[in-house]
């Protein structure tokens, strides 16, 4: 399996990094780096603590199982992980990296999972191959919005970063970079597997998507600005468990044809993103749009958010606006009972929602920030917007608006 | 809940008081030289070049050496040198590395205490770094100064 096959290749190449690293120091510019400098241990993590007002609905994470509200008005899970990496400099042109990541997961429990496991080698200073597990690379901070210090808000806005659930990637991918009007255009191509637990509303949060494929990324630098555009398309495989399985299943009896077109198996999916940012002394504002495409049950989503901030000294003050769309019944059959049962999975499906964020990120000391932020959420009349593990007394028809506030200490080492 | 809301609101609000007034009081404004081996010929390098060099974003050749940097681990050297040739910083700039390291498309140059730096940059020349414009070692050659 591809999979398995470029996981333990890079894996390998982290276990045999001392042999390999000896060899190089005959290298006349390896042997001038001092071992510190060829092999670099660092990390990232956040601290988090979340309370959101629901007492009907969590506010969960895009993969994740529960959160705050329903389950504990308070909770730590929703934004905490913990990353440590190991980088090594093999040869001046070919270097490996071994992350592990600890954080909330779909199964409901921590265990540290290998996030990265890559070798990438730099052919020329303008074209580079990278060769492992890595993160997809669909939006403009999927590759790192793990790393909280690293990225304004405090987490990845749902409405944009669950269209499109994806996670580890593991294939390869080729980086081909040109100067560019005072700036750096980085073009990225690649394919390979990336796994994903399932979105909650979807079916059971432990069940697994799999999409193959590849993608194509632009990406552009300059000064203060950031600007990218991917394209991703993949062919997808589900099979969900529980009642949305039996639903499904039941549906094939019923209407073959509505079934085959339902059934999540090597369907192919499209997915577009756009993203713009302006990151200045004074000025922080960031933009991203996505859209995916499926031809099965998965119904085709969009989502958009706005970011804008103003630093004072330390302290950046926000505001994100952020909204997920859903488009809507593709699948349609002539018989009554299947047409019923379609209207049913897509409606549990539908995820449209609003929300508001006013918050304040504060560089405490170096290598530290503490965030905090409300945020107002709107789920629309119809559905339970992205909220999860929906109780008795959920209004579809009038759900209510609640706030989330949150309180990160994000930190690297 | 709504209590525990506004209660947390008010320390949130307290810690972004207390962050500005820190910010406030940043110590006096000092100078950073960028320093290369006094036996490196660079006939052209803009302040763009050092700032894309630095962000590792660009190599850039001068005769038989290739350019390479090294950070200071001194916070203050380090912040003046980076807003001063990025607009940036440091947290900005660890932000940055940040997005670089962890997404496995890069490393930051090696970071070494203030003492070190202008030994580096003469041991091996080709090296870039910056140091306090008062303490610039003899051996080298001033390129930039920030601000």
């Amino acid at each position: 399996m591809p999979t398995t096959v470029c996981l333990r290749f890079a894996c390998l190449a982290v276990a045999l990094l001392g042999p390999i690293g000896h060899a190089a120091a005959q290298d006349e510019s390896a042997a001038q780096a001092g071992f510190g400098e060829r092999f670099r241990v660092s990390g990232f993590g956040t601290a988090g603590f979340s309370a959101y007002s629901s007492e009907v609905a969590d506010y969960v994470g895009t993969q994740q199982p529960d959160g705050p509200g329903r389950t504990g008005e308070t909770s730590g899970s929703l934004d905490s992980n913990l990353g440590v990496q190991l980088d090594a400099q093999i040869l001046p042109q070919l270097s490996a990296t071994l992350q592990v990541l600890s954080e909330y997961l779909p199964e409901g429990n921590w265990d540290p999972r290998v996030s990265v496991g890559s070798l990438r080698w730099e052919a020329s200073d303008q074209l580079a191959l990278r060769v492992g597990r890595f993160q997809s690379s669909t939006f403009l901070a999927t590759d790192y919005r793990y790393v909280r210090f690293a990225n304004a808000w405090p987490r990845p806005p749902r409405e944009v970063y669950g269209v499109q659930p994806t996670t580890r990637l593991d294939g390869a991918d080729l980086s081909w970079q040109m100067p560019l009007r005072d700036g750096r255009l980085m073009i990225r191509a690649g394919g390979g597997e990336v796994t994903s637990g399932a979105v909650a509303s979807t079916a059971g949060a432990s069940d697994e998507i799999v999409y193959r494929g590849g993608f194509l990324r632009a990406q552009w630098e300059a000064g203060s600005w950031l600007a990218s555009a991917s394209l991703a398309h993949n062919r997808v495989t589900f099979a969900p468990s529980g009642v949305v399985g039996q639903a499904l299943q039941l549906l094939a009896k019923l209407d073959p044809a509505a079934g085959e077109a339902a059934i999540v198996d090597d369907k192919p999916n499209t997915a577009l993103a756009l993203g713009l940012a302006y990151d200045s002394e004074t000025w922080f504002v960031q933009a991203e749009w996505a859209r995916a495409w499926n031809d099965s049950i998965l119904i085709d989503r969009s989502g958009a958010y706005l970011q804008a901030g103003h630093r004072f000294g330390r302290a950046l003050p926000y505001l994100m606006l952020a909204e997920r769309w859903t488009h809507g019944q593709k699948i349609r059959s002539g018989i009554p009972a299947a047409e019923a049962l379609l209207r049913v999975l897509y409606r549990n499906q539908h995820s449209d929602q609003r929300s508001a964020t006013l918050g304040v990120n504060v560089e405490l000391f170096d290598r530290a920030m503490l965030k905090g932020a409300i945020e107002w959420v709107r789920p629309a009349s119809g559905g339970t917007g992205l909220q999860g593990n929906i109780g008795p007394g959920y209004s579809r028809e009038s759900p209510k608006s609640e706030r989330l506030f949150t309180l990160n200490l994000d930190f690297v080492f | 809940m709504r209590a525990g809301f506004g209660l947390l609101l008010s320390a949130s609000l307290l810690w972004a008081n207390a962050a500005l007034a820190a910010s406030a009081a940043t110590t006096g404004e000092e100078r950073v030289a960028v320093i290369v081996s006094a036996s490196v010929a660079i006939n052209q390098l803009s302040a763009a070049d050092v700032r894309e060099l630095f962000l590792g974003r660009k190599q850039i050749q001068a005769g038989e050496h290739t350019l390479l940097a090294v950070d200071n681990a001194d916070k203050q050297a380090r912040d003046i040198f980076y807003t001063g040739v990025a607009g940036m910083n440091g947290n900005r700039v660890r932000a940055y590395w940040a997005r670089v390291v962890f997404s496995a498309q890069g490393r930051p140059p090696p970071e070494l205490p203030a003492s070190e730096v202008g030994r580096r940059v003469i041991e091996r020349p080709g090296t870039l770094g910056y140091v306090a414009a008062s303490s610039v070692p003899p051996g080298t050659r001033v390129l930039f100064t920030f601000p």
